[in-house]
């Protein structure tokens, strides 16, 4: 006896197959799809149930998040003030904060429901650079308390804003040195504190480290939460050291039923000597299954651009000093030579231009020692790589992971102060990628911008800035290709396309349910496009029975 | 008062790790904390480890390593609960280790035990030439309070090395090493202690060289004590364990004041370290006149 067959028909059905791109029916069975195309091409498989629950919807591959952090999924543990309003595991969250006072009424009414005295309450995604007028200060968050830790993180993560009960505990006044407390005219401590002593020293006060890695079931199924009202259905966590303890939970969670998603988890790399790497790589693999992923190689070249901790070429920065390696350009060809010989998958952050330079030279030389066909080598951001470096990695098959977020959030700052309007322009350049022929995949870097690859299209295909301005109007792309970049783009990139990314026979029964037609709605609406919930393997999980 | 914190600093390869290896293997009396990223290239003697759950290694001779891998913030925390007498962090080849210099100004519970960046005096100067690294060496250099010169059994070019460093960071101190084999706890009374979070005042023009003598003085103690006493000025501290004619003792010389007493271990490793100026006499000639030649 076969596994029973279900045929789903749909308003409309994008497949991403190139013999097939269109198609109203799909037939699943065993969890995987058994064929897309009319009712009676499907018919061709013999008795089948007809279920009409997407019959108004339209069904696209799985969503693929191809550079995430789980994290995402820990960080809702605390309160979020940004000035975006941001998907949550719970629904649209609160967000959209649009001045200091609706951050402090929101912190306030939040406080009152915290039942421990002395409890800490932390905040993030708070983003001042939305805000005219006065910076906040210690006395704004008095408001909320003047009897319990109060700290907020900023969107970037490298600042917080603490209440003066923070600031008395760790003895902070006017004498403190250190340009990390920053002070105001009078030279008293404002209640900013920023850098990594003076984040150390608030954190450490308040008995509280947002940055903590976390595994825990409710977070991860937060996470999966997320996924689903995103239309996700594989997502990455890019970056992770894959402790025992850690490897042990991702196992047991994945397993479960109930888990809406398949999760790879890159190895951390970076700070470690590669032929370690390579010895733990192999012995994780051994813990993989259908829904959990420890195949590839994550490691950091540099910083953040807004941070100003990538490494630029000339003419860098004009406001700062050059960025940071966070691998020594002369350390990293032996890395990715030690990795790329054991045949493992690497991926490279590579936000900065000579990041991006330095890898790519890295991964010729290594391509010269030690040829190997279809390493699927992958620079992760590559937000500043010019026409020359992307001829470079087509010729020597290397893809390409964009934030394309950035043009977003950061695209206004990035032109008037950052890198300036002429590299800005060219930032995270999906139209360059795609001329050239290098693979492309897209991504949110979720929780450093939120989870939702809809809206990550809607940014190659409108490089629409937060003020409404657009960026570099030539590197837009059209409405498929970037539909392409989230789905078999970023499966491809995971090396995962014969198994996701596109509904064809064979693969997994991986959907995303969406309530519009992205073919259809103004591409300047795709990021409003409403998600019903998604498919995993079969399973359905509707966004609205998903409460973590 | 609080336990000192000493960031160490310095470019891959310039041996930062020999540095630590050195201090965990032949401490005296100082317990130290040490924050690794990795314990992977950390030499230590087997039998010297108590413990090891991934996370730390405690060491039978009262030093710790703790791994950074997790977050420094939490591993911070940790070790200053072990109250260690020292707590050391080895920043990352490529990190500026001044970024973590106000740890130590900002925790009550730390005390300023200053930036030491390791240089290798080999290879400084072609890696300084070349454009992908200049800027995060001299970053690394301008950080330093004490800048550890070590390799110098294979520098060359000593004065342009000089130059160059004294180009990039003129107040710094400097002192001579091989093979890592400098003594941590000197640090303080060599300056560290002294520097402020906006670098210091006053430039040291000093250049310090930290030797290590081996094997067994065939003078009694009565002789040794005055052949210790006698060593020239330019000889600042001796210490360590050696075994004379007639015991096996412990000696501190600080100036001209010695202290040698039976050692109370008899286990430690039998080594003097001597440190001084850098025209304090050399290996050869200081283990001649304290009779381990």
């Amino acid at each position: 006896m076969s596994a029973p067959i279900t045929i789903y028909p749909a308003r409309k059905i994008i497949t991403m197959n190139a013999y097939q791109p269109f198609a109203t029916h799909v037939a699943v069975q065993d969890g995987k799809v058994l064929g897309v195309g009319s009712l009676e091409d499907l018919q061709y498989w013999g008795e089948a149930e007809i279920d009409e629950r997407f019959s108004d919807k339209v069904i696209m591959p799985g969503l693929v998040e191809g550079h995430s952090h789980a994290f995402e999924g820990a960080i809702w543990e605390y309160c979020y003030v940004g000035f975006h309003q941001r998907m949550g595991p719970n629904g649209p969250s609160h967000g959209g904060l649009k001045s200091i006072d609706e951050v402090i009424a929101h912190l306030k009414a939040e406080e009152s429901k915290l039942e421990d005295p002395e409890a800490p309450l932390i905040g993030w995604g708070f983003d001042p650079i939305f805000f005219t007028g006065p910076r906040m200060t210690a006395s704004d968050l008095d408001k909320v308390s003047t009897t319990r830790p109060v700290m907020i993180y900023h969107a970037s993560m490298h600042m917080v804003n603490v209440n003066s009960f923070v600031l008395d505990k760790a003895g902070v006044t006017a004498e403190t040195p250190g340009e990390g407390i920053v002070k105001d005219a009078q030279g008293n401590p404002t209640g900013e504190m920023r850098g990594t002593p003076a984040m150390y020293l608030a954190a450490k006060v308040t008995g509280s480290n947002i940055l903590r890695e976390a595994a825990e079931f409710h977070a991860l199924d937060n996470f999966g939460a997320i996924c689903v009202r995103t239309g996700v259905t594989t997502a990455t966590d890019l970056g992770n050291p894959l402790h025992d303890d850690v490897v042990e939970q991702y196992k047991s969670w994945s397993t479960k039923q109930e888990t809406p998603i398949r999760l790879v988890s890159t190895y951390a790399g970076t700070g470690f000597p590669a032929a370690q790497g390579v010895e733990r790589m192999k012995a994780l693999a051994a813990h993989q299954n259908d829904k959990l992923r420890l195949h590839i190689v994550k490691l950091v070249g540099d910083g953040s651009i807004q941070g100003y901790t990538a490494r630029l070429k000339w003419p860098g920065y004009r406001d700062a000093p050059n960025g940071m390696w966070y691998i020594a350009p002369n350390e990293l060809p032996e890395m990715i030579e030690t990795y790329h010989k054991a045949g493992i998958q690497i991926f490279v952050h590579t936000n900065g231009d000579e990041t991006s330079e330095v890898t790519i030279d890295a991964i010729e030389a290594a391509l010269a020692k030690h040829p190997r066909a279809d390493h699927r080598h992958t620079l992760q951001h590559c937000q500043m790589a010019d026409e020359a470096q992307y001829q470079r990695m087509k010729a020597l098959g290397i893809c390409v992971n964009l934030f394309s977020n950035h043009i977003y959030y950061w695209g206004d700052l990035h032109a008037s102060t950052i890198i300036g309007p002429d590299r800005a322009k060219r930032l995270d350049p999906a139209a360059t990628a795609l001329k050239y022929g290098v693979p492309l995949a897209m991504h949110t870097d979720a929780p450093i911008t939120p989870m939702g690859p809809l809206f990550v299209a809607w940014c190659a295909v409108n490089r629409l800035t937060s003020s409404g301005q657009v960026l570099g109007a030539e590197q837009r792309i059209g409405v498929e290709d970037a539909l392409r970049a989230i789905t078999l783009g970023a499966a491809y990139t995971l090396k995962m396309d014969h198994e996701i990314g596109s509904l064809e026979p064979g693969k997994w029964a991986d959907f995303a349910i969406l309530n519009e037609d992205p073919y259809a709605v103004d591409p300047a609406a795709l990021k409003d496009i409403a998600i019903w919930g998604t498919v995993l393997a079969g399973q359905i999980f509707p966004a609205d029975g998903c409460e973590a | 008062m609080g336990i000192p914190l000493t960031i160490i600093g310095g470019f891959l390869g310039a041996g930062k790790t020999s540095l630590l290896n050195h201090l965990l293997m032949h401490n005296e009396d100082v317990a130290y904390a040490v924050l690794v990223n990795d314990f992977g290239d950390l030499a230590l003697d087997e039998d010297l480890i108590l413990s090891h759950d991934g996370q730390t290694i405690a060491l039978a001779n009262g030093c710790v390593c703790c791994s950074l891998s997790n977050d420094l913030m939490e591993t911070l925390v940790k070790a200053i609960a072990l109250k260690p007498d020292h707590i050391i962090i080895e920043a990352s080849g490529v990190a500026d280790p001044g970024r973590l210099r106000d740890l130590a100004y900002l925790d009550r519970d730390l005390e300023v035990g200053g930036v030491v960046v390791v240089v290798d005096s080999a290879a400084f100067l072609s890696q300084l030439k070349d454009p992908h690294l200049t800027d995060t060496l001299e970053a690394q250099v301008g950080a330093a309070d004490i800048l550890l010169l070590n390799k110098c059994d294979l520098m060359r070019e000593r004065t342009q090395l000089i130059g160059a460093l004294r180009a990039l960071n003129p107040k710094a101190m400097l002192a001579e090493t091989t093979h890592g084999a400098f003594p941590f706890e000197e640090l303080p009374r060599l300056g560290a202690a002294n520097v402020s979070p906006t670098a210091n005042e006053h430039p040291h023009e000093t250049v310090f060289r930290a030797q290590t003598l081996r094997g067994a003085s065939s003078l009694d103690v009565a002789s040794l004590r005055r052949a210790c006493a006698d060593l020239p000025l330019s000889v600042v501290r001796v210490k360590g364990f050696v075994r004379t004619k007639d015991a096996f003792v412990e000696i501190q010389r600080s100036g001209q004041h010695v202290d040698i007493r039976p050692a109370m271990d008899g286990t430690r490793p039998p080594a003097l370290i001597v440190i001084g100026t850098e025209d304090m006499p050399s290996q050869n000639i200081l283990s001649d006149l304290l009779g381990m030649g």
